[in-house]
């Protein structure tokens, strides 16, 4: 009996290789005994010839398939992994033949796994083209053996339908005595041939399949190229081809590093620039320079992690539309046109911008401060970015923009069809979209996510949580606390901003989503919806969010790290640029309230409340110098006694009168004015790094944000001024409505998120969030 | 002679690494992508760069390429089964060879000057090109805080004045 080539050294892992090889051998081997010899005398002494050839060539495939390697990637050294630091983003997209592939993070091997790759669980290693983990061969079939795994199987076939044919030829001569030892035997062989003949042929079948396809079997068991495209095919000649001729790959694990020869002696050459003009360059021209450096530091993975966010995954049927679609918004939005960019809502610019600008406050700055002043802003911000000439960087941005802006857009202005104010639009725009830089520029700045007014949002609005909340606050909380690092900024945020007046208005911020999103739903979602929408807004999101919520906070808690790192990374630049962090926080807010005031349905509504609040920007400014004496003492007043500022702001609302408005205007210098109040507080806290000056910052770059909004806005601004008194008496109840919208200012962004999300996840494919899931 | 002292102490630390990524948009075919990373900007000139990283390209490319000697080689292979790759090293293996070579090259005369050293792709598992780049203890300017420990020691600069 022949002996199995099998050696059972650990027993379940081998069992199906000595199986195997088992059977191979000594089936074969049967045949050549018992039923070769007859079939040489009788017909040709060819017939043991060729199926010896056959079988040497199976048993080679077969050796070359299980001891070679499948093409294993080298783990990733720690400094590399180091380079990858901020691997927020589970993926990271590459564009390969364009058709956008996501390379997945490789949490053993600890780098993004090029196309094509996977890691293989039972062998515990990438591997290159992976297609599948044979337990026949023992080994991961990948780009190394698949050729010989394929002829494996080709030659397997081949020799089953040898062994079955002459053994039936022998039987058949033999019908006489089927008894005999020789004709049983061959039998036998004949019905192990026979068994393994229906999976061998279909395994063959489908990897022919396969390789005319271009595919592997990993990409086609897990549907990868669905109704999509296979960027890999090299059509059904080449691909073949490419299986059988193309050369052996090398082996990258083996080699013994031979050590350099070359050493690296101290008197470096220097080519162009010295150090000293390179500083020179960063402190006259730090945006640039910054914007560089962040380039550099994200270029390759983090804006490509950027890009997958707002990329469909793996192409789904409409993608190569929409990708379509999207490059051609690209142009426009690259040209500065105003219309794309204004348009885009907030949320999905949070995920997106935020890491772009995530890495350096001052380049946040000089981005929202572009876009405050319109599209010629932009316009430099983009020039700015093309001189640097990162192409990523830039087309990041515009593409994302078109992305959601395809989603959102409509969905915006259907929110709001009456509006037909382009000043209204434009503002709200703009408010809309530096609010979502804002709330991402602070992100960054800001890791603990207790002061982020956009962040937080999200994450009481996506948590699980936010389910059981009733309260606004509780969720807030709740959200905060576990993720928060450091626990006493969240504390005394909270104690601020989300237990003082959030609570109540959550619930209201939420109604008013609910109505941005319903569309339709009644005005009535403004200041009065406090108490009485809550109840049924909250029906429509736990379902939309179930499903979502998990996977948003995975990645919150992601970019979360990824944001301490950066601060770590960046707190030399935060040192210098500290001002930019203090005012980050402020100007988010006030924006993020113009945003959410234009967030509002109605049109008209909106217009006066953008006016409003602009006036209250500029009033603010006004009164800046006493807020500054008072700021500092108020950020720690109000810290300390968040209550007063809510209550009364409630207590406005339930007046919903001129003279509570006043009143509350009048309050400012306390500092417990309206929504700019609770801001106020907020700020300071906001900056855990530069408390010293903080205060009186913020707020004064909030006015000047807000002025040059203003004058951007322009004829807007004079109706502004004119109707100051005007707007004080309109703006009560948009001011009510501001309230409301304030403590859901952190909540807007979300709103234009839920549409594309809802959206996106009933089916139309490629969103922002289905694909940073 | 207090200046020679000094140049004679200088050695070279690891800085940092820079990672030139694969240029996937041709497919899973070995590239690089030729973008200049701007780590290097003050360290190397952008063509010197541009122009390894292409040459390392088109040795891939070649490497990789279907032809008459892949297609011999198979055979061949097939033909012996396969104990001919015992005894012989395959065409991409050659390549190797010369890529290995060249960049060795590369180092001497371009890289190791200006601080830097290019690792073989193929100690990466041809994912990256990695470049190490070397700070110069001494020099004053350069402030790279993470400047990790690892000092391959380079020796006595310069010529010792005299």
């Amino acid at each position: 009996m022949p002996s199995s080539t099998g050696k059972r050294f650990k027993p379940t892992k081998y069992i199906p290789v000595s199986t195997a090889a088992a059977l191979l051998v000594g089936s074969t081997t049967l045949f050549f005994v018992f039923t070769c010899p007859w079939l040489t005398k009788a017909i040709s002494p060819a017939i043991p010839v060729y199926n010896g050839l056959v079988f040497l060539f199976v048993l080679a495939n077969f050796s070359m398939a299980t001891f070679m390697d499948p093409g294993v990637f080298p783990r990733a050294d720690e400094d590399e992994d180091k380079d990858d630091d901020f691997r927020a983003p589970l993926y990271k997209n590459v564009e390969i033949k364009g058709i956008q592939v996501r390379m997945k993070w490789c949490a053993t091997c600890h780098f993004y796994r090029p196309p094509r790759c996977s890691h293989c669980s039972v062998c515990d290693n990438c591997v290159e083209d992976f297609d599948h983990h044979c337990p026949w061969v023992n080994n991961c079939i990948g780009r190394r053996n698949y050729r010989y795994f394929f002829l494996f199987l080709l030659s397997l076939s081949t020799h089953m339908v040898g062994v079955f044919t002459f053994g039936l030829i022998f039987i058949l001569n033999h019908m006489e005595k089927l008894g005999a030892a020789h004709t049983t035997i061959t039998m036998a062989v004949m019905c192990v041939a026979g068994l393994f003949f229906i999976p061998v042929i279909g395994l063959t079948g489908f990897h022919i399949v396969l390789v005319a396809r271009g595919r592997t079997t990993n990409e086609q068991v897990t549907g990868k190229f669905r109704g999509g495209v296979n960027p890999f095919t090299r059509g059904c000649c080449g691909n073949v081809e490419h299986v059988l001729c193309s050369p052996l790959a090398p082996r990258y694990i083996v080699e013994p590093k031979k050590k350099q020869a070359v050493s690296v002696k101290p008197p470096f050459l220097r080519p162009d620039l010295s150090e000293r003009q390179i500083t020179v360059k960063i402190s006259d021209n730090g945006i640039q320079a910054n914007l560089n450096r962040s380039k550099s530091k994200i270029s390759l993975e983090g804006l490509e992690d950027k890009g997958m966010d707002v990329q469909p995954p793996l192409p789904p049927k409409g993608d190569p539309s929409k990708y379509s679609e999207l490059k051609g918004q690209l142009g426009t939005s690259e040209e500065g046109g105003l219309s794309p960019k204004l348009i885009s809502p907030p949320t999905p610019a949070m995920y997106k911008y935020r890491p772009a600008f995530g890495n350096n406050p001052k380049v946040h700055y000089h981005a929202t401060a572009e876009q405050i002043t319109m599209q010629e802003g932009h316009s430099q911000g983009a020039l700015i970015e093309e001189d640097g000439r990162s192409l990523d960087y830039q087309s990041e941005p515009s593409l994302d923009i078109p992305s959601y802006r395809k989603s959102s857009l409509h969905k915006t202005y259907q929110s709001s069809p009456l509006q037909i104010d382009s000043f209204a639009i434009n503002s709200r725009s703009l408010s809309l979209k530096s609010a979502g830089r804002r709330g991402t520029d602070k992100m960054p700045l800001h890791p603990i996510k207790s002061e982020g007014a956009a962040s937080t949002p999200y994450k009481s609005i996506f948590s699980p949580n936010s389910l059981s909340n009733r309260n606004g606050s509780l969720s807030y909380d709740s959200l905060l606390n576990p993720m928060s690092p450091s626990g006493r900024k969240c504390i005394a945020h909270s104690a601020v901003s989300s237990v003082g007046y959030h609570s109540p208005y959550l619930s209201a911020k939420m109604c008013h989503l609910r109505g941005s999103e319903l569309q339709r739903q009644p005005p009535q979602s403004f200041s009065p919806v406090l108490g009485s929408p809550a109840a049924h807004q909250r029906d429509p999101s736990p379902v939309r969010y179930d499903n979502l919520s998990k996977t948003i906070m995975a990645s919150i808690q992601e970019r979360k790290e990824m944001e301490e790192r950066e601060k770590l990374l960046h707190s030399h630049p935060d040192s210098v640029f500290a001002d930019s962090g203090v005012y980050d926080t402020p100007s988010s807010y006030s924006l993020q309230q113009v945003s959410t005031l234009s967030e509002d349905p109605r049109s008209m509504a909106m217009r006066y409340g953008s006016r409003d609040n602009l006036m209250a920007a500029t009033s603010f400014s006004t009164r800046n110098p006493v807020l500054q004496s008072s700021v500092s003492s108020l950020s720690s007043a109000m810290t300390r006694a968040p209550r007063t500022s809510t209550t009364s702001l409630q207590a406005d609302l339930a007046n919903n009168n001129v003279q509570s408005h006043q009143a509350l205007q009048g309050r400012v210098s306390n500092g417990s004015y309206k929504s700019p109040g609770h801001q106020v507080p907020s700020s300071p806290t906001g900056m855990p790094r530069s408390p010293s000056y903080g205060g009186p910052k913020a707020v004064s770059f909030v006015n000047t944000v807000e002025i040059t909004e203003v004058q951007s806005v322009g004829a807007q601004r004079d109706d502004i001024q004119l109707k100051t008194p005007h707007s004080k008496i309109n703006g009560q109840p948009k001011g009510i409505s501001r309230l409301g919208s304030s403590s859901s200012s952190q909540g807007t962004p979300v709103s234009p998120a839920r549409h594309s999300n809802v959206k996106k996840v009933s089916g139309v494919g490629g969103t922002t969030y289905e694909i940073s899931v | 002679m207090v200046h020679s002292l000094q140049e004679l102490r200088r050695s070279a630390s690891l800085a940092t690494k820079v990672f030139v990524q694969r240029d996937y948009s041709d497919g899973t075919t070995c590239q690089f992508q030729t973008k200049f990373p701007p780590e290097l900007e003050s360290r190397i000139e952008r063509q010197l760069f541009e122009e390894t990283v292409k040459t390392l390209n088109s040795f891939y490319a070649e490497a990789e390429k279907i032809g008459g000697s892949s297609y011999l080689e198979g055979c061949l292979a097939c033909a012996t089964a396969y104990f001919i790759f015992l005894c012989m090293e395959t065409h991409y293996e050659k390549v190797l060879k010369k890529i290995s070579k060249y960049i060795q090259e590369q180092n001497e005369k371009i890289y190791a000057p200006r601080g830097l050293l290019l690792t073989d792709p193929l100690e990466r598992g041809m994912r990256v090109i990695e470049i190490s780049i070397y700070e110069d203890r001494c020099s004053s300017g350069s402030s790279s805080s993470s400047s990790s420990s690892s000092s391959s020691g380079g020796g006595g600069g310069g010529a010792g004045g005299r």
